[in-house]
């Protein structure tokens, strides 16, 4: 059982590579747990131990790619994770979420939006034709908002650059993360329709949430006190 | 050995032409058309071998509990699948029959074997303690938006006829015994039951404007602590879904913050009846009131035996499903609960008896006219056998036109230890392959 004693096995946190991380290490840092060793430019490991407890409670941290950190979680490898809710719309668009949402961390500010060309006839998702064609790498997420427009669109999935898909004439809008909105004008493309705003989550494996509670809710009583508090009085 | 032909010609009898191609191009059409289709699968006799031990074990202790074997269909009426609408009808796999009606392949057992008492055995003395061992099917959304067909295998019992504490905790008693008699509790991990109660929760919920609580449900079962905090409901919504949240831990102090609550007192009583009965037998109890299970027929207690992070068993009781079926719409009370086999075999070491593919004793004729002599040596010998049948008591015949060093070659693969090489006249010597 995790209990907090110094033998009890370590938890387990599944952190995302990429623009989540340092914000992430730097939440963990101010309850005292320490996976700065992430940041070092020639770490090469992916799986390490904070060398600070909290309450005693031993911590590790996987090192995933963004999309991954769910899956580690939902099959109970990593006990905890954190990720941006984008990703969780779309691993569980359209179905139940199969992992817990303990906590919204107020970091990684951005939006899923709709996006057309500066130049298209249509001002709205709504205006779309029947069968337009949607680029995006969040297919799951943009379905399920022409779903709820009723609107039959083609869906167009893309790993990167979605932004080049109208200006090659390719598709007619595209579903992407927001964050400042700079790339999108650069590439002549404005944003018209939000689906929805997205944050950094704490998350977890239920039943090991359920049966384990205790050393993770001490965590969250942490955070809430010494991260999300200081935003509070910073913001 | 004793020279015959293959006999492969008249292997298909006469009309075989009409499904067999023996072209080489066809043939590679036909076997990759004849896989499984997706979500199902071929069990090989090794896996066979511990999902038959696993169910052995099981069917030991059902029985030993007064539990009978019931056989329901695999195909059912949807209706009957749809439990009044506790089941959706997406997740069930569907057909239609000759006359236009809708079937379903069953997605669990619970709505069937309900059916068949209500119907079948009504009237006979109760309480009814049935169990059963199959395949259920599911339909399930993938995460691209399709579907997917998914066989399981369950093993579980279905007590109706019993309300009360007591019949609880005859169930949950059942289970921890299952759980032992498989070796979960001696594995490097422990079980943990994770208990609650439909009707406790649903009295919280009352409280709850109707318009948010279909959401504070919803939200309450997937743990989203985050839509219960951010999400524009109204205040006296949010704050009794977290309430129901923070409900959870041990069985004490669970039932002391339930007892300042506005719940039914003789459930409250039940439930500390139940929880110290459960510890007394050494099972480990999290008191979970936010333990809201999918399937919209249960009313009173809801659980899952968890391990190693993985359910293992779930169940619960289910006071209204009778009455659904039943031609005079009586009502009985029923419980049950369902062991998912697959994981259990995935948690649980390999057991090196299972494991154990070799039979003891391969029997070869070296000649034709030792052939009789042989059936009988391996007929004899297979009487002899009075432990519990197992691959490493069966006694095999030789069947191919094979060289000595050949079917030493194949004992060796297989493991058997011995060979017994059977001359004309019945005399024969044994030889251990290396």
């Amino acid at each position: 059982m995790l209990d907090g004693r110094p033998d009890s096995p370590p938890i387990t946190i599944a952190l995302a590579k990429g623009a989540l991380l340092p914000e992430a290490i730097q939440c963990l840092q101010q309850v005292g747990i320490d996976f700065s060793r992430f940041l070092d430019p020639g770490n090469r490991l992916l799986r390490i131990e904070s060398p600070t407890r909290l309450n005693g409670q031993r911590y590790e941290a996987l090192l995933v790619r963004t999309h991954d950190v769910p899956v580690y979680v939902e099959y109970g490898q990593a006990q905890l994770g954190i990720v941006g809710y984008d990703v969780l719309r779309e691993r569980y668009a359209g179905t139940e979420a199969r992992v817990a949402h303990l906590l919204d961390l107020q970091f990684g500010h951005c939006r899923m939006s709709v996006a057309l060309p500066q130049d298209s006839p249509y001002h709205s998702a709504a205006q779309l034709p029947a069968h337009a064609r949607v680029a995006s790498k969040f297919v799951g997420c943009a379905r399920e908002y022409f779903d709820r427009l009723d609107l039959p669109v083609e869906l167009i999935s893309l790993y990167g650059s979605v932004e080049l898909a109208p200006l090659t004439g390719m598709a007619d809008a595209i579903v992407d993360l927001v964050a400042t909105g700079r790339t999108l004008r650069e590439n002549g493309l404005i944003e018209r329709d939000c689906l929805f705003e997205s944050t950094a989550r704490l998350i977890a494996h239920p039943i090991s949430y359920r049966v384990n509670q205790q050393p993770i809710r001490e965590l969250i009583t942490q955070i809430r006190e010494r991260w999300l508090g200081s935003l509070l009085v910073g913001g | 050995m004793y020279g015959r032909g293959s006999g492969a010609e008249h292997s298909r009898g006469s009309g075989a032409e009409h499904f067999w191609d023996p072209r080489p191009e066809a043939s590679s059409t036909v076997s990759s058309s004849l896989r499984p289709p997706s979500g199902a699968r071929d069990l090989l006799p090794r896996e066979v071998q511990r999902r038959e031990k696993l169910e052995a074990q099981l069917t030991r202790v059902f029985r030993r509990h007064g539990y009978q074997r019931i056989i329901t269909p695999t195909l059912e009426r949807l209706e009957t699948l749809l439990a009044g609408g506790s089941i959706r009808a997406e997740s069930v796999l569907q057909l239609r029959d000759g006359e236009g009606t809708m079937l379903g392949l069953r997605p669990e057992f619970t709505a069937s074997i309900v059916r068949a008492a209500a119907t079948r055995l009504a009237g006979g003395p109760l309480p009814l303690r049935l169990y059963y061992h199959g395949s259920v099917f599911r339909n399930s959304r993938r995460e691209e938006g399709s579907y997917s067909s998914q066989e399981f295998f369950q093993s579980g019992v279905e007590l109706i006829g019993a309300g009360g504490w007591l019949a609880d905790a005859e169930i949950l008693l059942l289970l921890a015994d299952c759980i032992r008699s498989v070796g979960i509790s001696s594995c490097e991990f422990s079980w943990t039951l994770l208990l609650g109660d439909v009707s406790l929760t649903e009295s919280l919920l009352s409280a709850v404007a109707p318009t948010a609580q279909a959401a504070v449900r919803r939200a309450i079962a997937q743990l989203d602590y985050v839509y219960l905090e951010s999400a524009p409901l109204p205040e006296a919504a949010r704050q009794i879904g977290l309430q129901i949240l923070g409900l959870r831990g041990q069985p004490g102090s669970v039932l002391s913050d339930l007892a300042q609550l506005p719940v039914p007192p003789e459930r409250l009583r039940d439930l500390r009846q139940l929880c110290q009965v459960l510890e007394e037998h050494g099972v480990r109890v999290v008191l979970d009131l936010s333990l809201l299970q999918t399937l919209a027929y249960y009313t009173g207690i809801v659980f899952q035996a968890v391990a190693s992070g993985e359910i293992i068993a779930l169940g619960g009781r289910y006071d209204r499903l009778y009455a659904l079926y039943s031609p005079q719409q009586v009502e009985q009370p029923g419980i049950g609960f369902t062991l998912l086999p697959d994981t259990l075999l995935r948690l649980l070491p390999p057991d090196p008896q299972t494991e154990e593919m070799g039979c003891k004793r391969l029997v070869v004729p070296l000649v034709p006219a030792g052939i009789p002599a042989a059936l009988a040596l391996a007929a004899r010998w297979r009487e002899e056998c009075t432990a519990p049948l197992t691959r490493t008591e069966a006694v095999e015949l030789e069947l191919l036109d094979r060289a000595p060093e050949e079917i030493e070659a194949y004992a060796r693969q297989c493991r058997i230890p011995e060979i017994a090489w059977v001359q004309a006249d019945g005399s024969y010597h044994i030889t251990h392959p290396g």
